[in-house]
C-alpha cells in the first residue's frame, strides 16, 4: 500500500526519521514541562541571578517572566530549542524532497514515468508539510499533556498559539529549502540558505533588543513576528499568520514554476 | 495499457527537427534531424559526448532543447509529455534504483505509478532474463540492477523504448535473450531506440543506424546499405600467377596487391564485373572480407 504512488512512497521513507525527530523533541518538550513542577518555588531567585542582557541574546526579552508557566516554557523551550529543532528538522525535509531524489538521479524514474513535474512537486510537498504538522501536534501534546498532570494552568490555545508561531516560521524556511531544491536541483544549496537566512535572521532580533539602531534592519527578520511568550495570552495572531502564509505561498510557487521549466540535473 | 488511439495511427514514432542543444556555451546537439518509424529498431551511434544521451534526454524531456522540435507520435515531446511518456518505456545510461527496496517492490512502484496494478508481465521478463525480484536491490550485482531496469522499462509493452546502453553489465546468455525480447517487440509493432557501444548487437538487431559526432548527425542508413557501400577486400588465389592489368581497368577495384599466385584487392560497388574477370582464370581459393559495424562507424570519426 505504502508503494502506491510517491506520496506514499516518500511518506514510507521518511518514517524513521521522522519517528526519531518525533521521539527527541517530545522527550525534550515533556522534560521540560515537568521540570517546571520541581523548579517552581526557586525559578525566582534564579530569574534574579541571570543577566537580562544574556537573557535577550536567547531571545528571552523578559527574564522575570520566568516564574508563569508561559515564561518558563519560552525560555526554556519556545524561544531557541524549539525553533532550531522545527527549523532544523523543516530545512531537511524540505532539501531532502527534491533534491535527494535529483542528486541520486531517481529522479529519473519518476520523471521517465506518466507523472508530471507539478504532480511530483505537490506530492513531495504534501509529505514535507504533512512531517510538519505531525511534528507541530507532538510538540503541542508532549507539553499539553504534562501540564496537565502537573497543573501548570496552561490552556491548550495558549500551548496550540505558541506552537503554531514556531511553525509557521519553520513551515517558510522548509518551504524555502524546498523550493531552493527545485529550482537548482542543489540539496546543499537548499541546506546552506535556508539555514544562513535563518541564523541572520534570529541574529538581527537579538540585536534589536540590545540595539536601536537594528530596528529597520530587523523589519525584515522572521523572528521579529515570532509572538512567543504573547502568544500564550494572545492566542494567534491572525494577520501575521496570513502574512507567513502568503509568503509561503509565493515561495512554493516561484519552486513549482521553475521545476516546471527547468533542465533536471542528471 | 494506455494506448491511445490518436498515437495507434500515426506511422512515424520519431521526428526530429533541427534540434539544437547547448549547455551554455558548450555544444549538446546542433541542428539534428531524424525520423524513425513504427516498428522499426534504430541503433544510435557515437563516441562519448557524441550527443546520444542529450537527444534521449530531450525526447524524454528531462532537459529542454535549445531549438528546433522533437516530435513523438507526432506529440511534442514537451508540451505532451505527460500523454507520451504513458506510452514509453526507458532505461538511462547507468540506471539508478530505489536500493532499498526489493526488484518486485521497485517494479511495483512504477507500474502504480503508471496506473496499472497488473504484474504478471514483469514476472515473466524476470524469468526470461533470470532476474530475482524477491532480493533488496542494494545487495544486487550491476547486471542483475540493469536486468531490473530494463524490465522496468519494457514490462508495460511501451509503444516506443528508448534505451541508452542497455546491455551494459549483462553476461551473454542474457544479452542474447535481450535481443530476442527486443526484436520480439518490434514485431509486435513497437519502435525501439536506444545507443549501445556493443556494435555487434546493434549489427545483430537494428534494421538502421544513425551515427552522431560532436552533436551532428553524420550518417543514418540501413545496416545492409552502409555494409554494401563499404569497401571489401577480395583475397582470390589462382591456379597459376595472373597479370594484375587485367583487374586494373575495372573501375570498383583499388590497391591492387600480387604475391606469387594471389591477388588481393580493395573494391566498392557492384561486384558483377569482378567476378565475370576472375572467372576467366581457375581460382583454388576466394576469400572476401567484410567491414563489420565497428570498421564503419571508425571510418566515419
Amino acid at each position: 500500500m505504502l508503494l502506491n504512488n510517491v506520496l506514499l512512497k516518500t511518506m514510507r521513507d521518511q518514517i524513521r526519521p521522522l519517528k526519531w525527530w518525533s521521539l527527541g523533541i517530545s522527550i525534550y518538550c515533556s522534560s521540560v514541562t515537568f521540570l517546571y513542577a520541581a523548579m517552581e518555588d526557586s525559578i525566582g531567585e534564579l530569574a534574579e541571578a541571570y543577566p537580562a542582557d544574556i537573557a535577550k541574546v536567547f531571545g528571552i526579552d523578559n527574564i522575570s517572566d520566568i516564574a508563569s508557566p508561559a515564561g518558563w516554557l519560552n525560555v526554556e523551550a519556545y524561544s531557541l530549542m524549539i525553533p532550531i529543532c522545527l527549523i532544523i528538522f523543516g530545512v531537511f525535509a524540505g532539501a531532502s524532497s527534491i533534491g535527494s531524489e535529483e542528486e541520486n538521479r531517481t529522479i529519473e524514474i519518476l520523471l521517465s514515468e506518466p507523472l508530471s513535474r507539478t504532480s511530483l512537486f505537490l506530492q513531495k510537498y504534501a509529505v514535507f508539510m504533512l512531517n510538519m504538522l505531525i511534528m507541530a501536534s507532538i510538540i503541542c501534546l508532549s507539553i499539553y499533556i504534562p501540564s496537565l498532570i502537573i497543573n501548570m494552568e496552561l490552556g491548550i490555545y495558549g500551548i496550540f498559539s505558541a506552537t503554531f508561531s514556531v511553525t509557521l516560521i519553520s513551515i517558510l524556511i522548509g518551504t524555502g529549502s524546498f523550493s531552493i531544491s527545485a529550482i537548482t536541483g542543489k540539496r546543499r544549496l537548499s541546506l546552506i540558505i535556508p539555514i544562513i537566512v535563518s541564523l541572520l535572521s534570529y541574529m538581527s532580533n537579538v540585536a534589536d533588543g540590545l540595539l536601536d539602531s537594528f530596528d529597520v534592519i530587523n523589519r525584515l527578520s522572521l523572528f521579529r513576528y515570532y509572538n512567543v511568550p504573547e502568544a500564550f495570552e494572545t492566542g494567534v495572531n491572525f494577520p501575521v499568520s496570513v502574512i507567513f502564509l502568503t509568503v509561503t505561498f509565493v515561495i512554493l510557487l516561484l519552486g513549482c514554476l521553475s521545476f516546471n521549466r527547468r533542465d533536471l540535473r542528471l | 495499457m494506455y494506448y491511445n488511439p490518436t498515437i495507434m495511427v500515426n506511422t512515424t514514432a520519431i521526428k526530429i527537427t533541427g534540434l539544437s542543444k547547448y549547455y551554455g556555451k558548450s555544444r549538446g546537439i546542433v541542428d539534428l534531424n531524424l525520423e524513425v518509424s513504427q516498428g522499426e529498431i534504430l541503433g544510435y551511434l557515437g563516441p562519448n559526448g557524441a550527443g546520444k544521451t542529450t537527444t534521449m534526454r530531450i525526447l524524454m524531456d528531462f532537459i529542454r532543447a535549445s531549438e528546433g522540435t522533437a516530435q513523438i507520435f507526432g506529440m511534442d515531446s514537451h508540451k505532451d509529455s505527460l500523454n507520451i511518456r504513458r506510452n514509453i518505456g526507458y532505461l538511462s545510461t547507468s540506471p539508478v534504483l530505489y536500493e532499498n527496496l526489493t526488484g518486485r517492490q521497485f517494479l511495483t512502484y512504477c507500474m502504480n505509478i503508471k496506473g496499472q496494478d497488473e504484474t504478471t508481465s514483469f514476472i515473466e521478463l524476470a524469468e526470461r532474463l533470470n532476474c530475482d525480484l524477491d532480493k533488496k536491490i542494494d545487495t544486487l550485482s550491476h547486471g542483475n540492477k540493469q536486468k531490473i531496469a530494463i524490465i522496468r522499462a519494457l514490462a508495460h509493452k511501451p509503444q516506443l523504448v528508448i534505451m541508452d546502453e542497455p546491455t551494459t553489465g549483462l553476461d551473454p546468455f542474457v544479452q542474447n535473450e535481450f535481443e530476442s525480447i527486443i526484436r520480439g517487440m518490434a514485431a509486435d509493432g513497437s519502435t525501439i531506440l536506444f545507443s549501445s557501444h556493443v556494435l555487434s548487437e546493434v549489427e545483430n538487431i537494428c534494421d538502421r543506424i544513425a551515427i552522431i559526432g560532436n552533436g551532428k548527425l553524420i550518417a543514418v542508413e540501413d545496416v545492409s546499405d552502409l555494409k554494401s557501400k563499404q569497401v571489401r577486400i577480395f583475397t582470390v588465389t589462382f591456379v597459376e600467377n595472373v597479370d594484375p592489368k587485367t583487374f586494373e581497368s575495372i573501375p570498383a577495384i583499388k590497391n591492387i596487391d600480387v604475391l606469387n599466385n594471389q591477388l588481393s584487392f580493395e573494391i566498392s560497388g557492384p561486384i558483377d564485373n569482378i567476378i565475370k574477370a576472375i572467372a576467366k582464370y581457375e581460382v583454388s581459393d576466394i576469400k572476401i572480407h567484410e567491414p563489420d559495424l565497428e570498421e564503419i562507424f571508425l571510418s566515419y570519426y
